[in-house]
Formats: structure tokens, sequence, C-alpha cells
């Protein structure tokens, strides 16, 4: 099948930067209000994003969002998680997927 | 008939009357009729059955007196018989004996009740004995994975630690020699040998945790046969050449065929890499061949071989720690099998000490063929998904081929279009934010709404392929998709 048409991937690209704000926002959610919500808030959108990064030719950020979502799943399944406990832990798990916003957002690794 | 009696008779009577009250006699003649009776016969059934009590007595012939206990004719009441031999015939005496039968009974019934708790009783003892081992075996099993898990742990220390050490000692090189270029080169090489060699390690661990979890992800596509074993031909043949063997590799498949090309690419790797491994000298061969629908790939070499005992043990976990001073983790040939078998399929290996090994792996797998490829003009396909960057790209290369495409992106929009459209395929996300793609899948399925439903999920682990499975969808694609491998099986439906 052919590329990913062009007004497509401009759309697409536009929204990153956005989706990255969306995480950092729901961080700032998780640290003033820890609910379950709100965790499974942004395993959602890593879970989307895992889906539609890679398919965008990002794959780097695909990669990162899927691992993120899988380890908000096994977070959640720990044996004695409390979700008072949910800020101190996801931080450092979103540190990947910043980073990948940061690398395509600076063009590091834009397939356009 | 007359109701005489003799003396004797009536001293008997007599005594039995002391023991219980009712009573009843006949005297049968020596002819087998009756000649006289008394008492209460009705009680005791005879009066209607006197034939039998005659015929029992001629067939008894009694030549002395004879007690029959428990007796009972037609309807009446149990009784004792006594047969009283006497010069005028013989003396049938019924005397009551229900209350002793019903003891009696009363007895039986509590030595059947015992041998009933007995034989509970044993069984439980039974069940008992099996429990206990049982637990002992499990004690024994727990014991030796402890023991593996002990082994494993050392031998994961010192296999971690080596490279380790080597990668620090080699960083301390670089920090102290900045100056020195061709050290430093030598160094980098070092550490990136040892990074590598931790990577493989760290792969291996993670591999056999997620085959024994479950969650090992297996990504079916569009593969070039072709391409994977000149791959590993490059990758094997320096290797090879510098232990002074020789490498055969022959291919009967088609070149593209529809299997995870990584999984398949990781067994043949583990493999290759054991025949090279092991064999000192002579000839390493790979035989690929695919025959309607099963792809069967083996490695033969011509090192030591197995003997019989060595061939039991050899997929266990850490099984070579002991014996081999060759072996790596002890997890490679495992997860081979685990592998495989992820893949639908099995290794078989067939082995001779002093002659060589072969190990065959046998996996279903479909050819694709290269020349029927056409679009999807006028197929009409349904994408469900919750993202619209996704959705709208799918809908895009689809429409690109020439598909009739509808978006939905929920499992009530897409209800709805299926309640006036019929489609060739469904492409259904498994999230659909509030609503599941599960059961948007089973409803369509239920209503024959679209021919084929493939599910779609940025999840692919064992558990979502058995949940796809269980819900009767016709195939997976793991996000990202890959556009060949969806286009060739919507082709598939237009030409079925």
């Amino acid at each position: 099948m052919s590329a990913v048409p062009s007004e497509l991937m401009q759309r697409y690209v536009a929204s990153l930067s956005e989706k990255a704000a969306f995480v950092d926002a729901t961080l700032d959610e998780l640290r003033r209000h820890p609910t379950f919500d709100q965790l499974e808030k942004l395993r959602a959108f890593c879970h989307r994003l895992a889906g539609s990064a890679g398919m965008y030719g990002f794959e780097n950020l695909g990669d990162a969002a899927r691992s993120l979502a899988y380890q908000i799943e096994d977070l959640r399944e720990k044996p004695g998680f409390t979700i008072d406990q949910c800020f101190a832990h996801v931080v450092p798990l979103c540190e990947p997927l910043q980073a990948a916003f940061v690398n395509v957002l600076t063009q590091k690794n834009n397939p356009i | 008939m007359s109701n005489f009696v003799p003396t004797e008779i009536r001293g008997y009577f007599d005594q039995l009357l002391l023991v219980d009250g009712r009573l009843a006699w006949l005297l049968v003649g020596v002819d087998g009729t009756i000649r006289a009776a008394n008492g209460d016969l009705a009680y005791f059934g005879v009066a209607g059955m006197a034939r039998d009590i005659c015929e029992l007595v001629v067939g008894l012939g009694a030549e002395a007196t004879q007690r029959l206990p428990h007796m009972q004719f037609g309807d009446g009441a149990v009784a004792d018989l006594h047969l009283l031999p006497s010069t005028l015939g013989t003396y049938a005496i019924l005397l009551a004996a229900q209350s002793s039968h019903d003891v009696m009974q009363q007895q039986q019934q509590a030595s059947n009740e015992r041998a009933l708790t007995n034989n509970a009783l044993r069984k439980s003892v039974q069940a008992l004995q099996l429990a206990e081992k049982n637990l002992r075996q499990s004690q024994i099993e727990l014991r030796r994975t402890n023991d593996l898990k002990g082994l494993m742990i050392s031998k994961l220390s010192h296999e971690f630690g080596t490279p380790i050490a080597a990668v620090l000692g080699h960083l301390q090189v670089i920090r102290e020699t900045p100056d020195d270029a061709a050290q430093s080169a030598r160094s980098m090489r070092a550490i990136e040998r040892g990074v590598g060699h931790l990577n493989q390690l760290v792969q291996s661990v993670l591999d056999q945790a997620r085959i024994e979890t479950g969650t090992l992800r297996l990504e079916p596509r569009e593969t070039e046969l072709t391409q994977i074993v000149e791959d590993l031909r490059a990758l094997f043949q320096p290797l090879v050449d510098e232990r002074g063997l020789s490498l055969t590799v022959k291919v009967d498949a088609p070149s593209h065929v529809l299997i995870d090309p990584l999984r398949l690419k990781q067994i043949l790797i583990n493999l290759l890499s054991n025949a090279v491994k092991y064999t000192e000298r002579g000839a390493i061969t790979m035989d690929v061949v695919w025959q309607t629908g099963e792809l069967s790939a083996t490695v033969a070499d011509t090192g030591p071989g197995m003997s019989p005992e060595q061939l039991q043990g050899l997929f266990a976990a850490f099984k070579r720690f002991h014996e081999d001073p060759h072996s790596g983790t002890g997890l490679g040939l495992l997860i081979t099998r685990e592998l495989a078998r992820a893949l639908g399929g099995e290794i078989g290996v067939k082995s001779a000490l002093g002659v060589g090994s072969q190990f065959t792996l046998r996996v279903p797998c479909n050819a694709v063929d290269k020349t029927e490829r056409r679009d999807l003009r006028g197929m009409r396909i349904l994408v469900v998904d919750d993202d619209p960057d996704l959705r709208d790209l799918m809908a895009a290369m689809l429409t690109s081929q020439g598909a009739l495409v509808d978006c939905a992106a929920s499992e009530l929009e897409a209800s709805k279009l299926a309640s006036n459209e019929k489609y060739a395929a469904a492409l259904v996300d498994l999230e659909l934010g509030e609503s599941s793609g599960l059961l948007l899948a089973r409803v369509l399925r239920a209503t024959r709404r679209a021919k084929k439903i493939f599910a779609l999920s940025a999840s692919n682990d064992l558990h979502t392929q058995r949940e796809v499975e269980a819900t009767g969808c016709d195939g997976f694609f793991a996000k990202p998709i890959d556009f060949a491998n969806l286009q060739q099986a919507l082709l598939k439906i237009e030409r079925s």
C-alpha cells in the first residue's frame, strides 16, 4: 500500500506537541490528585499512541508508549501498590516517552 | 384330619411355646399328604400353601429332627420351621420368628453399614496416602526448583559479572590512557562485545520470563524466507570459517511466507550457534523445506552427538550447567523449544554419540503468493477505532487501494453502520474507549454483518491473542499494522 498521505502526516506531526503536553498535564494531575482514573487515562493514552505513532513512522515514540502502557499495567497489579505512591513510580517510567517526544519534536527522528 | 399329637411331640411343643407364643403344626404323612394340622396356620401363610410345605418335607426326607430358621411361605410371617420325624409321618412345626428375624436383619444391616464405613475409611486412607505421596513429590519438585533458582542466580551472577567486569576494566583503560588511540579502539571493541553479550543474556532471561508468564509476543507477517536464510548464512559463515568447518544451506521453499520473522530467526540462530559451538571438525548443514502449510528447518552437525540419557534432559532449564563448560545461560534450547511451540510447532532432535546431532523445527506456515496481488477495488470495509489519527490513516490507505471504507469511533456507531450495510471485512480495535471492541466483534459475528472480522490492538501479547481467538475473530493485527499483511488478508476474502 502507499505511504502515509501527506495531509494526514502533517496533521499527526502537528498534534505531537499537544500529545507531549497531555503526558505532562496528566503527570501533574497525578502529582496533585492521584486517582486510578488518572492513571488509566495515561495508560489508555499510551496504548493509543503506541498504535498510531508506529504507523506514522515514529517507531521509537510508539515503542516508548507501548512500554509505558505495559509498565503502568504491571504497576497497578503490583501487590501492595497504592494510588498515593503512584506519582513517585510513574515519573521515572515516563522519562523514556518524554525523551522520545523531545527527539521527535526536535526532528531527530522525524520521518518527514 | 385329626388333631392327635403324640406325647413326645407334645413335649416338644411345650418347650417351643415357652420360647415364643405363636405356633402352628402340620403332620405330613409318608405319602406327602397332610394328615393333621393345627395352630395359627393362616398367620404363617401355610393355609394357602400347604402343598409347598408338603413338597418341602418330602423333598428334605427328614430322618432326624431338623430346624430351618427364618422360613417364609407366601405373605405369611417369618417362622422357624422344625421338622420332627415320627411313626405317623413328619411333623412340621412353625414357630414365630419375626423378632429374631428382625434382629438378624438389623445385625445384617449394621454389618453392612460397618462394611461401608470400613470401605469409606479405607478409601480415605488411600486418598490420604496419595495426597501424602503427591505432597512429597511437590516438595521434591519445589526443592529442585529452588535449587535451580539458586543455580540460576549463581550462574547469572557469574554470566553477568564477567562481561560487566570486562566493560568496567576497559572503561578504566580508556580513562587512564586517553591519548592512546589504538588502545582506546581495542577497548571500545571489547566494550561493544561485552555489552552485546550482556544484551543477549538479558534477552534470554526476558524471553524465558515472557514464556513462563504467557506474555511472549508474536508478530506473524509476510516474511522473505530466502532473505532470512541468507542473513543467517552471512552471520555464521565467518564463525564456521574461523573453526575450519563447512556450512551448507539448502532452501526448497517459496520466497515469501507468513511467519514471525524475529522468532523464526531466533530459533534458527540458537540451533546454528549450538551446532557451531559443539562441532570441532566436519560440516554443518541447514535444510529449509516448505510443504503444504508446514515449514521445516533441519540443522545438522558432525559434533560429538549425545547419548539417549543426555537427550532426555536436553530441553530442561539450566540442565547443562553441571556438565558442559561451553554452555551459555542454559536457557537456549528451552527457549528455542518454547518459541517453536508458541509458533504452533515443535522441535525434534536425533543424535548419536560420535556421529552428530540433528535438530528439526516444524511450524505451520502459509506461503505468500506474490503473483496474485490485486487491489481492493469495490471491497466494503468497516474500520472501527477510537483514535482519529489511526482511523483516518487506515481509511486513507484502504481507499487508496479502491476499497469502500466506512469509519466508526465506537461500538455504537459501528453497530448503526452495520445495521444498514454488510461488509466484506470489519477491522475492529479492541480498546474503544468506554466500549469494547471484543463485544462489537461478537455482535458483528452473531449478526453476520461482516464476512471477516479482524481485531486490532497495540497490545500483542498471547493473552490478547487468545482473547481474540475466543471471540471468533478471523485474524489479529498488532499495531503498528503491517499494511502489506493486512492487504493480503483482505485479498484472501475477496478470492474466497
